[in-house]
């Protein structure tokens, strides 16, 4: 786009200057974190076997490298270095082009970045420590990738891991996944003082996988769409007032796979001036909550006036606004979700839904 | 390595999805396919207007009509425009301006012409003259634009759609029900918005593969709760910290343990389900290959890269390594890259379409092709160290299908420019962040988009189609500018105009930043512990509706320039 053009374009909105972001504070430590100083002795970075070397098709080189790293030998090294053959000899089947050492460096990089992310996320290091760590791995991972020499050198032999061939390190035996010059030396590094993984982790530590052997398989949800809601008839002694809420049936699931439906209600157009203008409430069903609809497709979900939580405060506050839209999507019992529907507006029937 | 992203991966998948925070799409889809009907309207909206400037009955003067003022303050969207070119006289502008309303006027026969290609409705009972297609089944395919005479909901193309896929009580709001009303509505803008929704359905574009170390080990998992009595119809609720136990593990014995732990202290939480979930899963986690293919939808404008620093494409897209605002990841980013890595989630370079389909070449647009990219450049190491294409790829990809297809030509290649249009203005999709509130900023603007853009309000509604227009007129003088340029083409710069897009939402973004707007440090995370507070965090925030609108009257006015001038490479 031509300057001029651009400038006058921007010039349309004719906003104020806001402000800028502003760079992390951060300060100098001499060392960035203390890890565990027993490097896992793996020897010199693997090679393809040679019957991988005469495998075409990669299925079957992959399968082979899964062979290998499972025979009797195998057993006798540590779960790290069967990783690590196996890693190398995957890089290795991409194809005939790819040279050994290119793999090796492959392999060894994977399982480098994998044992620096279980560290992270584990705790035992810090976000700040983490970035360090992995930024300086890829400096050096790219360096191989486009210097042959070093490439060839760092696959002959890298002792302490620390992505420096041996024959050009003047710091051997640094401490697994130190930060170090291209010397192989601990370099100082600049960290923020600030480390953004903290509320991360919190959050995580509250987050669970949802594992159900009856969704083995199963395919990505059906999004359910919303259809309508309505208040139940106040009805004196039967205690069923409240709403009932019908949404399209995800019927593509295998039997015995559990799906939960999420609806999200956005209430508008307070009746009070008190009120905030809008409420976002979210709540969950489990299939089995649900009750057949007169319509075939459809499911309806309750939302008494005897809720509790959620579905409480959603009760009380769908009395207190003029218009409701409600989105949706089932998630099944892998943790597998549909798309979200698209947002609809939703009226209140003026007869109960069965 | 053939196979396509085996089933029990996707219980791994689960978990980098727990940082991925949801779909990771500029924009959530609806919002897309409603600025691509809004641009259509516009249309409409010109063409009924007709070159007498017929008034809309009880409304200002016409836009068109508007736009034949020389007179400054009649003309304020062109303004700044103006300032920049001097040189173009009054006269000279009103040529150029009416010029413009008869280019859209005739476009919109040519797009009414266009074959929709949506494909027929799945179900048996959706395919009977009772619900109204007015088409045989036959040629549905080849159903126009114009022949189009239900609205097209926006799942129309999901497999298991309510209601034959046709939204009933569709309305295109504010002044469009006016102008788009009665028993010959045009109901095409609701096609072209279906297309733009779904850019990527009918392409596999990225398929994920688990390092098969991790995916064998995840079918451990499963095998341990079979051996459970009762756990195999049952559901685990896997804690964090053991999934970690078994990836350390190699799945081995501690992870057997833990696995068993968690099945035995999920039952004991008592038979509400419900309370599981709300309480144990908040937000769940997106985790199907579907998940991935917003990864393609970022171009990185802020910052811009120093010259030449861009290694595959002029602006280089996502890359999950350098995620976060200037450089600076949030906590869900630092997360993500460390469990891509952890999983070793990596892209399935045979099976992924977008690898080969996003790398331009021979493209001789004045924008420079992409640096090609072998398997081991996209699939050696996981995806937290692998850069994808960026969007405007998407663009051109779509956009040639469509300049090239001669007879077969149809709504759905328009999907990939239209959808990358509108990503190019979502302020975390220049940036290259899926973290800094990303998602909740998204869904603030699905909530409340009916007022951003004036549904209610039939005026005001007004007001911002002839905002709209003027601003889609300062993009199709980019347009001119590049076709005069290149020979006189009837070619549309789709990468040049995307990539523009965005810088302009980059300008605009450092130009309207705040400290807690739109990037807030801590909103992604917020978003899993507690999604509804995060999303009203955006909606609520202070002149939120006023700071969002300019991004969405972009968007649109650059559809609705893009439509203008691809409709021109048609008979």
């Amino acid at each position: 786009m031509s300057r001029p053009l651009l400038a006058g374009v921007v010039a349309l909105w004719a906003f104020a200057a806001g402000a800028q972001p502003q760079p992390s504070r951060s300060d100098t430590v001499t060392s960035p974190h203390s890890l565990p100083a027993k490097p896992v002795e793996i020897g010199p970075l693997n090679r393809r076997g040679p019957d991988i070397r005469r495998v075409d098709d990669r299925a079957r080189c992959i399968a082979i490298a899964q062979r290998q790293t499972k025979r009797p030998q195998a057993g006798r090294r540590s779960p790290a270095q069967v990783e690590l053959a196996f890693q190398t000899a995957l890089a290795s089947c991409a194809g005939p082009d790819v040279p050994p050492e290119r793999a090796a460096v492959v392999g060894a990089a994977n399982v480098e970045f994998r044992e620096l992310a279980l560290k992270f996320l584990d705790g035992e290091l810090s976000g700040p420590a983490y970035l360090a760590a992995v930024g300086d791995r890829n400096r050096k991972v790219d360096r191989a990738r486009t210097d042959v020499a070093w490439r060839s050198a760092l696959a002959s032999g890298d002792a302490d891991r620390d992505f420096v061939p041996d024959t050009l390190d003047t710091c051997p035996g640094t401490p697994a996944h130190q930060v170090t010059d291209d010397a192989g030396c601990p370099r100082r590094v600049a960290l923020p003082r600030q480390d953004p993984a903290i509320s991360y982790r919190r959050m995580m530590e509250q987050q669970h996988l949802m594992i159900s052997p009856a969704c083995t398989g199963a395919p990505t949800p059906a999004s359910p769409a919303p259809r309508r809601y309505s208040r139940a008839p106040s009805d004196p002694g039967a205690n069923n007032e409240g709403y009932k809420v019908a949404v399209t049936r995800v019927g593509n699931q295998p039997a015995n796979c559990p799906v939960f439906y999420e609806l999200a209600f956005r209430m508008s157009g307070p009746i009070r001036q008190d009120l905030p203008r809008d409420r976002l409430i979210t709540v969950t069903y489990r299939d089995t909550e649900a009750h057949a609809a007169t319509h075939p497709g459809e499911v309806l979900f309750r939302i008494p006036a005897s809720s509790e939580g959620e579905r409480r405060e959603l009760f009380e506050q769908l009395g207190l606004y003029q218009r409701t839209q409600i989105q949706a999507r089932a998630v099944n019992g892998d943790g597998q979700p549909s798309a979200w529907s698209e947002v609809r507006e939703v009226k209140v029937s003026s007869s109960t839904i069965q | 390595m053939t196979r396509p992203f085996p089933p029990s991966a996707a219980l791994l998948a689960g978990l980098l999805a727990l940082g991925l925070t949801g779909r990771a799409e500029a924009h959530n889809t609806g919002v897309h396919r409603k600025l691509t009907d809004h641009a259509y309207e516009v249309m409409l909206m010109v063409q009924k207007e007709g070159p007498s400037q017929t008034r809309l009955p009880g409304l200002p003067l016409p836009a068109s009509e508007k736009a034949l003022s020389s007179a400054d303050s009649e003309f304020p969207a062109l303004r700044p425009w103006r300032a920049v070119n001097k040189s173009v006289t009054d006269a000279e502008l009103k040529a150029r301006w009416t010029a413009y309303m008869a280019e859209v006027r005739a476009a919109l026969p040519r797009l009414r012409g266009l074959k929709g290609g949506l494909p027929k409705p799945g179900k048996p009972e959706c395919q009977v003259d009772t619900v109204g297609w007015g088409q045989p089944m036959s040629s549905f395919e080849a159903m126009t634009l114009g022949a189009t005479k239900k609205p097209i909901a926006g799942d129309y193309l999901s497999d298991d759609v309510d209601g034959c896929g046709i939204q009933d009580g569709w309305e295109p709001g504010g002044i469009f029900n006016h102008v788009n009303k009665g028993p010959q509505r045009d109901f095409g803008g609701t096609v072209l918005g279906v297309w733009s929704r779904h850019p990527d359905d009918e392409i596999d574009d990225v398929h994920m593969w688990i390092r098969p170390t991790n995916a064998g080990g995840l079918s451990e998992i499963k095998k341990i709760l079979a051996g459970i009595a009762g756990a195999g119809a049952g559901v685990a609720y896997i804690s964090y910290k053991c999934m970690l136990t078994c990836l350390k593990s190699f799945f081995g014995g501690e992870c057997k343990k833990c696995v068993t732990d968690e099945w035995n202290k999920g039952q004991q939480q008592g038979s509400s389900a419900v309370a599981w979930v709300d309480g144990l899963v908040p937000g769940f986690g997106d985790h199907t290959s579907e998940q991935y293919v917003g990864l393609w939808h970022h171009i990185i404008a802020l910052p811009p890269p120093p010259d030449g620093s861009a290694t595959y494409d002029t602006l280089p897209g996502f890359h999950l390594e350098q995620a976060g605002v200037v450089g600076n990841p949030d906590g869900i980013e630092v997360g993500t890259r460390a469990l891509a890595d952890a999983l070793g989630i990596t892209v399935h370079y045979e099976t992924s379409q977008g690898c080969q389909r996003y790398q331009v070449t021979g493209a001789n647009d004045g924008h420079a092709d992409s640096v090609m990219r072998g398997e081991d450049e996209w699939q050696f190491l996981s995806m937290a160290h692998t850069p994808f294409s960026p969007v405007d790829n998407v663009a051109w990809a779509g956009w040639k299908d469509f300049r090239d297809a001669g007879e077969a030509r149809a709504a759905r290649s328009l999907a990939g420019p239209l959808h990358a249009i509108g990503d190019a203005t979502v302020p975390m999709h220049v940036t290259g962040t899926f973290g800094w509130g990303h998602r909740p900023f998204e869904d603030a603007i699905d909530w409340r988009y009916e007022e951003l853009m004036f549904y209610g309000d039939k005026l005001a509604s007004f007001h911002q189609a002839r905002a709209i227009l003027e601003t889609s007129f300062i993009w199709r003088e980019f347009i001119r500018d590049w076709r005069q340029k290149h020979g006189n083409t009837k070619d549309v710069p789709v990468r040049d105009l995307v990539t523009t897009v965005a810088q302009l939402t980059a300008v605009y973004v450092k130009q309207n930043l705040k400290e807690d707007w739109p990037f807030h440090p801590l909103m992604s995370t917020q978003y899993f512990v507690s999604k509804d507070d995060a999303v009203a965090y955006y909606m609520d925030y202070a002149n939120s509706d006023e700071l969002v609108r300019p991004l969405l009257v972009n968007a649109v006015a650059a559809e609705l320039a893009f439509l203008t001038a691809a409709s021109e490479v048609m008979p």
